[in-house]
């Protein structure tokens, strides 16, 4: 098997394995934790199909080129944008997780929605 | 120079993001890029092209430009004026202003690009701005609903790039002209990752909580453009090949979103609550004909929802009510005015731009399509005569302020020049025996309205319905096309 | 019994996604990465599409950085402050850290120099400095390390390079070749072969250690009320 198949077939088990955490999950933090795996192995899907065409890095050392089993560099390169997007993402939602926390005193996810369904009724 | 309609307003965004202290300066700088993209659409009338930037070709990025770019630019210009201006004579600090250059700027650059990852990557920058705007006012429901937005949304959006990343290896580039050659597959996880921001009943049910509790101004670029991002790709990817078997199920999608929103809307009593479900039922509307008759119906939507949004948030600051029976003799006539256009433009009312866009629509669909929509028109009838019969007072006289009163001007004038552009007689029987049965029943059923169990709405509930649709997606696929 | 049912469709999903996925690979790598040594002219093919071919993306990452940065200093303003003023001090943490501190910023600029020849570039060489002073900073002397980089005004700093990078990528998005010209007549596989890439380096990673340590900065700040 292509190693990088093999990269692909784990990176997809892995999003199944944290969106169930998000699911089941009723801390918020576990939640936000999910998320965080949902996103790294959504980079590492990225890494698989660069590794489909082969396994070297697409740095080049002399400069008349010659072809080789080159890892392809644009998904590679995208995905940087895609991991800085995850991170400002996670870093936003534990300050929401935080400000709820200091009004409310609770992270699960359940009472909070009570709470706010009061509140709406009000 | 197409991206700069793009950089300019992020550039002044930056700008106003170190110098955010200064209020003034910033709200200044806000006109530069308006005129700037105002001239830009004017320059760019009518053209059609779409070329790679620095001659890159499939390595770079493509940028296009046609007339339902056009059409996407100038609703986002129109509504980011009028926001502006309303904000004028409020107190919201330097970092505000910054946000909204930078969102609109976001917003401009996912109507002219021609790059899925582009468009990944500016949906997000959207989509941060916006998070960050609902908040706003720091109120402990707001930071609950842009919570559960991001959780939602940013979960949908990894199943997005899942599926540029299928259509980046089967075919080798990332623009949109891949989607010709890509499977099936790659097309599910797309349509899949958008719906959960699209503004569908049952996808993204994260909407009525997010669009009702945000500060007046972030309600109306949300309801006005944001939701129309997910209508424009969502139109625009149908044009390709691999995303043909999946124009059924928009459209179905379309009718069950158009009934159900305004069955909530009809019953809901909290004013921003009836303007949330009705974008759900709007956009319902717009897929139930997913061509470029549904982008001219969510141009003017976002014309008339804005309006409408700022009004009643305009309200509701000055009063603290948010239930329309409370409401009652506390409007004023310069609220009033533009409630009522707002109101008659949604229903579709002759003469103004509701009412072309919805002959446009009702031309262009199927049979069925017509009666449930029409049904659908008869409940957005229903339920906005609650705000046609509120009146106002005589008694009170309300304040002139300026921005406000320029940002309605603004509004009102693109709904008139629209509906008196583009009147037709034909097939005016329908849409006024719609009005009527609507104002009838309103009579009937004024009384019984209670709001409904917001269950769904839950996030554990949302997330399972989204991926029980997911789901089903994949079995439709798995064993009826392939 | 929510949870049950989540659990077997999300398995279901996968399982079915194993079956469609079409792994079969579009045959351009190497042409691909030929036509961007030929045109920008540095042995990393990633940083060139990253700050090349792609440098529109890099635009917004930048911008949707620092936005996130000020995002969460502007909504944290007014939660409560951690109150303990006293830092408990470990003798041999602190060492280490002083080390890894002083690793990290060799290896900040080892990286951001160097990231147009090796792997490396502005984000990673930021995050590494970053991470060294945050680990200083709550392993050694918090105080110390906040009121150092106040005194050299790290915030103003990355304010101006923030600015020049946007200016330099949209410039660059315009003219095209506009940072290789400047390169003409380097040797392949030199340091300054690759005209302002170094610079655009240095400046984001500059930005995005800065970004870091006043996100960190403000949870560190807020400690314990979670």
């Amino acid at each position: 098997m292509n190693p990088g198949e093999f990269v692909v077939y784990i990176s997809l088990a892995s999003f199944a394995i944290g969106f169930i955490g998000m699911v089941i999950n009723p801390n918020m933090i576990k939640k936000i934790i999910s998320l965080g795996v949902v996103e790294t192995s959504v980079t590492l899907f990225y890494v698989g199909i660069s590794a489909l065409s082969g396994t070297v890095p697409p740095i080049i050392t002399s400069i008349p080129f010659v072809e080789g089993q080159y890892a392809d560099p644009v998904p590679q390169a995208v995905i940087i944008t895609g991991i800085v997007i995850g991170f400002a993402l996670l870093c936003l939602s534990l300050v929401f997780t935080i400000m709820l926390y200091n009004r409310y005193h609770t992270l699960d996810v359940r009472s909070l929605e009570e709470i706010f369904q009061r509140e709406n009724e009000h | 120079m197409i991206p700069l309609m793009v950089l300019l307003p992020i550039f002044i965004g930056t700008i106003q993001l170190i110098f955010r202290k200064y209020r003034k300066f910033n709200i200044a700088i806000s006109f530069i890029y308006l005129i700037f993209n105002l001239l830009m659409i004017v320059h760019y009338r009518g053209e059609n092209f779409q070329y790679a930037l620095s001659n890159w070709g499939n390595l770079g990025i493509t940028i296009g430009y046609d007339q339902m770019t056009e059409m996407f630019l100038i609703a986002s210009l129109v509504v980011f004026s009028a926001v502006i201006f309303n904000s004028l004579s409020k107190n919201y600090p330097g970092f505000f202003y910054s946000l909204i250059s930078i969102l609109y700027g976001a917003l401009n650059s996912i109507f002219v690009s021609r790059d899925l990852f582009n468009v990944f990557v500016s949906v997000e920058l959207a989509s941060i701005c916006v998070f960050i705007l609902i908040v706003f006012q720091k109120k402990g429901a707001q930071i609950w609903a842009s919570l559960k937005y991001l959780l939602i949304s940013s979960f949908g959006f990894n199943v997005f790039l899942l599926g540029i990343g299928i259509v980046y290896t089967n075919t080798g580039t990332f623009s949109f002209e891949a989607l010709n050659m890509a499977d099936e597959f790659s097309a599910l996880l797309i349509f899949g990752g958008l719906s959960v921001k699209s503004g569908l009943f049952f996808l993204s049910l994260w909407l009525p909580d997010a669009h009702s509790k945000a500060p007046t101004e972030v309600s109306a670029i949300l309801s006005g453009v944001i939701v129309k991002i997910q209508v424009y790709l969502a139109i625009r990817f149908l044009q390709y090949d691999s995303f043909q078997w999946l124009e059924n199920i928009y459209v179905i999608l379309g009718w069950i979103s158009a009934i159900v929103g305004v069955v909530f809307a009809i019953n809901a009593k909290n004013v921003k609550r009836i303007l949330a479900y009705h974008t759900l039922s709007q956009v319902g509307f717009m897929f139930a004909v997913p061509n470029i008759y549904g982008a001219e119906y969510a141009f003017n939507h976002a014309i008339f929802k804005s309006l409408l949004f700022i009004v009643v948030g305009n309200i509701y600051e000055r009063t603290g009510i948010l239930n329309y029976k409370e409401m009652k003799g506390k409007i004023t006539k310069i609220d009033y005015i533009p409630l009522m256009i707002g109101s008659l433009a949604i229903m579709g009312f002759p003469l103004t731009d509701g009412y072309v866009a919805k002959h446009e629509l009702f031309i262009h669909c199927s049979t069925p399509g017509f009666v449930i929509l029409s049904i659908a028109s008869v409940g957005t009838v229903i339920s906005f005569s609650k705000f046609i019969f509120l009146g106002y007072s005589k008694g009170e006289k309300g304040k002139f302020i300026p921005g406000r009163n320029i940002a309605y001007y603004l509004l009102i004038s693109v709904i008139f020049y629209i509906g008196l552009r583009f009147f037709t007689l034909s097939d005016i029987q329908v849409t006024i025996f719609i009005i009527a049965t609507g104002i009838v029943i309103y009579f009937l059923v004024k009384n019984k309205i209670k709001p409904l169990d917001n269950r769904l709405e839950k996030l554990d509930n949302a997330l399972l319905i989204y991926i029980s649709f997911i789901a089903f997606l994949v079995t439709y696929l798995k064993f009826f096309i392939i | 019994m929510k949870k049950f049912f989540s659990v077997i469709i999300i398995v279901y999903i996968i399982i079915m996604s194993f079956f469609l996925i079409d792994l079969e690979k579009a045959d351009n790598t190497n042409m691909n990465i030929e036509n961007i040594i030929l045109r920008v002219n540095i042995p990393n093919t990633i940083t060139a599409i990253y700050l090349e071919t792609r440098i529109y993306d890099t635009i917004f990452e930048v911008v949707l950085f620092s936005l996130a940065v000020v995002g969460v200093n502007f909504i944290l303003k007014n939660e409560k402050v951690h109150s303990l003023k006293k830092q408990t001090l470990i003798s041999a943490s602190h060492i280490y850290s002083i080390f890894l501190s002083a690793t990290s910023i060799t290896l900040f600029v080892y990286i951001v120099l160097y990231g147009h020849l090796s792997p490396g570039g502005g984000f990673g060489g930021g995050v590494v400095l970053a991470s060294g002073i945050v680990l200083y900073a709550i392993s050694a002397n918090y105080n110390k390390t906040n009121n150092t980089l106040i005194k050299y005004k790290i915030e103003e700093i990355s304010n101006i390079s923030f600015l020049i990078t946007v200016t330099i990528m949209i410039y660059t998005v315009f003219s095209g070749d506009f940072l290789r010209e400047i390169s003409q007549g380097q040797e392949f596989g030199t340091l300054f072969s690759g005209a302002l890439i170094p610079l655009l380096n240095l400046l984001i990673g500059f930005k995005v250690f800065a970004g870091s340590w006043k996100m960190s900065n403000d949870f560190v700040k807020r400690r314990g009320t979670l």
